[in-house]
């Protein structure tokens, strides 16, 4: 009868540690927002005056006058954005009069040509705040985004900021999200071979640290239901909730596993080497590349392969599939590089300071002059050249 | 040869370091198979690495097949001495497992056996993935495969300015080649270079980590369930799966070369087999070979053996005495010396040298954030953070005023140390760059998994006093000649 006591309690803990965390994750989507619908911050050099003279101060945009209608736009630069996930705006605006009028202004895709306008009121002035849900022309993609202030001023108007503001998320969004917490996946990138995380993105609540609460919220409330100091001092509960948590992101961490085999096999499965690299991102210029090390004898000279980034991922694959040709891989060539007749040099595009003057046989690289024969060329990726003559 | 002659260069190093293992352990104690499995894998491939670096001036095709003969050789030299010398002593019973025990252990299996099968479909049909792996590692292989020779790898400046040709030239020129090795050794008898033969040991690898960890767990005195979870929660860590998915990355060995070395120190400094620590020494004498923080981390086990053999507050004192020395040096302005053979060894105020790691300007850089992201936010260890950190406390608690723990003073040096030294590196070196842009971290912290999973399974498998005798006994038992 004790033992059932103790694992109904158990369950207890458990059922109650889960309902917890979801309530935890319920308020921070809530009232923390979406972390893929972020506010948008607009301050300092984001915000612009369209119509009026002003200028960036440490307090923020000062708006000095007015243009000769009286109107003053203020306009801040964005990217567009979905009125699907943003409705709220909040500024700060000071030195505005209760004579003048404040409007916000916008531009959708739609609306290019006849922006909508909405007239503030004095709550929603006096609060820095407009929720624009409710409003019919707020919809679509919002291409640009300001405010207008309507009247002659008296004292300079300073903008500190202007805020875009997500909708506060629906009950579907937020089990929506939760639910991207833990399936969503960008596959096998990078970035794998030096940390892994579920979910789309760095989230703030990632699966480990929600089951990471659910461990300590579940193991407290059974800590509170079988005290220690009441004779419960047996420690097979506790671990038990740990390797719960465990199994929960285990099996998360299995299904992520599943999904990226299954890309690797519809990307990869039954094709040899050779096929492999045709299909995978290296299929733009691993065909070039195969016919240079067609082209070039065993034995002949270095290869020397001339790249804007020569550590990075262009050149290191270009390295790795030429072998076992004797590679070197640098940004520039000069007199000090010790180039042989015979040598090689593979030209990556783009390299604005490279150009071969094909009356006289001769590389130019920035400004430095080696005859040489073009062998090869591919007018995206690059050339490859015969040195002729020792540097 | 084609995969036949990969299936052969897998298990003939594997089967020659099993039968070499089963000399020393003869019994069929708790434990033993297992170990020795997992061991014998890495033994074998060091062998073979070592082999194809000797005989390299005949060329490595010849080489790689006169090491075959080498391998078939020592298999029927060890089964024939095995054969000359029955098997004999105590065999330790373990008690039958309860029914839901065996149906946990028998799921727990599965479920890392369909983790085995989907990492080795990614080894299969991924090509070469991860970056190091192409601009590194692979490189050396490939060339040395496609050309049949060990060539050279040498400077940026010195391949300037090479006459012969022969010289190739890396940005991480000077990295061990152990690595590459294991990748151009399947291959060879391949017959030419593929990369699915190339990363095929670092799945050999993983299952080698598995059983020799399994194996010392059941030597430790675990039960089969105990040793099966810690098992699972070693095997399923998600960064560790990742590096044997995109295979060609050489953490993975030195986390299996390092963290075995480490439980056989820990088991020695515990029982004092002398197998168990003929195995620590030579594994970790491996481990330089791997990557070149491997040096470094052989320091660790150098201090966990004085912890385990120094009683009372001897080891505080020695701990004192290091830091404090370590601080007059800093304090008088520093000191420089060459290591013959090594390089300029240099330690300021700001900045240190070690010959074969690099230099690190030193100075604070608050990587706190990146770091808990590592440890505690990101998907990297499941929730083993978490209880490490618990663990640590606890196993401080208990080592004072516990008797007859030096193999906890053993672990807690290896624990503490790793943590101290990579908070150091993190947090006062130039190396915070890694843990901001998070591109090395938590791969360092992966070379002391395996270590610090044997440390939270010593911790909930507290050894009895008595077990210590127990285990000598068998032993003793075990190796009595008939």
């Amino acid at each position: 009868m004790s033992g059932l006591r103790h694992f109904i309690r158990f369950v207890l803990a458990i059922c109650s540690g889960t309902l917890a965390v979801f309530v935890i994750l319920w308020l921070s989507y809530r009232f923390g927002g979406d972390p893929e619908a972020p506010p948008i911050e607009l301050r300092g050099g984001d915000l612009q005056v369209v119509s009026g003279s002003g200028r960036q101060t440490d307090a923020g945009l000062e708006v000095s006058a007015s243009d000769q209608s009286g109107v003053v736009v203020i306009q801040g630069a964005v990217r567009p954005f979905d009125t699907v996930r943003y409705a709220r705006l909040s500024w700060q605006l000071d030195g505005l009069s209760e004579a003048q009028e404040l409007r916000v202004l916008w531009a959708s895709a739609a609306s290019r040509a006849q922006p909508p306008n909405r007239l503030l009121s004095e709550q929603e002035r006096k609060d820095g705040v407009v929720d624009l849900t409710d409003e019919t022309a707020w919809d679509g993609r919002v291409i640009a985004i300001g405010l207008v202030v309507v009247g002659h001023l008296t004292e300079p108007l300073t903008l500190n900021r202007l805020d875009i503001l997500p909708k506060a998320p629906t009950q579907g969004q937020i089990l929506q999200a939760i639910w991207r917490d833990w399936t969503g996946d960008e596959g096998w990138t990078g970035h794998s071979i030096n940390f892994e995380y579920a979910g789309p993105g760095r989230t703030s609540f990632s699966p480990t640290l929600q089951v990471a609460v659910w461990v300590a919220i579940s193991g407290l409330l059974y800590l509170i239901m079988c005290p220690p100091w009441r004779g419960h001092r047996n420690a097979t509960p506790y671990v038990a909730i740990g390797l719960l948590g465990w199994l929960i992101l285990d099996v998360g961490w299995q299904w992520t596993l599943v999904q990226r085999i299954d890309q690797t096999q519809r990307l990869y499965a039954g094709l040899d080497m050779i096929e492999r690299q045709e299909a995978g991102p290296d299929r733009d210029f691993y065909p070039f590349l195969q016919e240079i090390k067609r082209h070039l004898q065993p034995g002949s000279g270095r290869l020397f392969i001339l790249s804007s980034e020569p550590t990075g991922y262009a050149a290191g694959r270009a390295r790795y599939h030429l072998l076992p040709v004797n590679t070197f891989l640098t940004e520039t060539i000069d007199s000090g590089t010790s180039l042989h007749t015979g040598d090689y040099v593979l030209t990556m595009m783009p390299m604005s300071t490279v150009r071969y003057d094909r009356s006289e046989n001769v590389l130019v690289i920035d400004g430095y002059r080696l005859p040489a024969t073009l062998e090869l060329s591919n007018p995206s990726l690059g050339g490859l050249f015969r040195i002729l003559g020792e540097s | 040869m084609g995969w036949f002659g990969v299936c052969l260069a897998i298990v003939l190093p594997w089967l020659a370091g099993v039968v070499a293992l089963k000399q020393a352990w003869r019994g069929n104690a708790t434990g033993t198979w297992p170990l020795v499995l997992g061991y014998g894998y890495l033994l074998g491939l060091f062998a073979a690495a070592l082999m194809l670096y000797l005989t390299a001036p005949l060329g490595l095709r010849a080489g790689a097949w006169l090491t075959m003969l080498v391998f078939v050789g020592a298999i029927w030299l060890g089964l024939w001495r095995i054969r000359r010398s029955p098997l004999a002593g105590a065999v330790r019973q373990s008690p039958p497992l309860p029914r839901w025990q065996s149906v946990v252990v028998v799921l727990l299996l599965c479920w890392l056996a369909v983790r085995v099968i989907g990492l080795a479909l990614e080894v299969w049909w991924q090509p070469l993935f991860p970056w190091d792996a192409w601009t590194t590692w692979s490189v050396r292989a490939r060339l040395w495969s496609e050309t049949g020779q060990l060539l050279p790898f040498v400077s940026a400046a010195d391949w300037l300015n090479d006459t012969s040709g022969q010289a190739h030239t890396l940005n991480a020129w000077t990295y061990p080649k152990a690595v590459s090795l294991f990748a151009l050794w399947p291959t060879l008898v391949y017959g030419e270079w593929n990369e699915t033969a190339a990363n095929l040991p670092w799945l050999g690898c993983f299952i080698a980590l598995g059983l020799g960890f399994y194996g010392q767990a059941r030597t430790w005195g675990a039960t089969p369930l105990t040793s099966t979870v810690f098992l699972w929660l070693l095997l399923s860590l998600p960064l560790l799966n990742a590096h044997v998915a995109l295979a060609g990355y050489a953490d993975l060995w030195l986390a299996a070369t390092f963290g075995l070395s480490a439980i056989a120190c820990v088991q020695w400094s515990r029982t004092g087999d002398r197998r168990q620590g003929v195995l620590a020494l030579v594994l970790a004498l491996c481990c330089p070979f791997i990557k070149l923080e491997g040096t470094v981390w052989i320091v660790l086990l150098i201090a966990a053996l004085l912890a385990a053999r120094l009683s009372g507050r001897w080891p505080i004192l020695l701990l004192g005495a290091a830091i404090g020395s370590v601080i007059l040096v800093i304090i008088t302005g520093g000191a420089t010396f060459m290591l013959p053979g090594f390089g300029r060894f240099e330690l300021t105020a700001s900045l240190i040298q070690v010959p074969l790691i690099g230099r690190f300007e030193l100075g604070f850089h608050d990587s706190w954030r990146p770091m808990l992201n590592t440890l505690f936010i990101d998907g990297n260890w499941h929730l083993f953070a978490y209880a490490l950190m618990a663990a640590s406390f606890y196993g401080m608690f208990r080592v004072f005023g516990a008797k007859d723990v030096g193999w906890l003073r053993a672990e807690l040096t290896l624990v503490l140390g790793s943590l101290l030294m990579l908070f150091v590196l993190f947090f006062f070196t130039d190396a915070y760059r890694w843990a901001v842009q998070s591109t090395s971290s938590a791969r360092l912290m992966l070379h002391f998994m395996p270590l610090y999973v044997f440390y939270l399974l010593s911790l909930w498998a507290w050894p009895r006093s008595s077990s210590v005798l127990e285990t000598r006994s068998a032993e003793i038992g075990s190796n009595i000649p008939r």
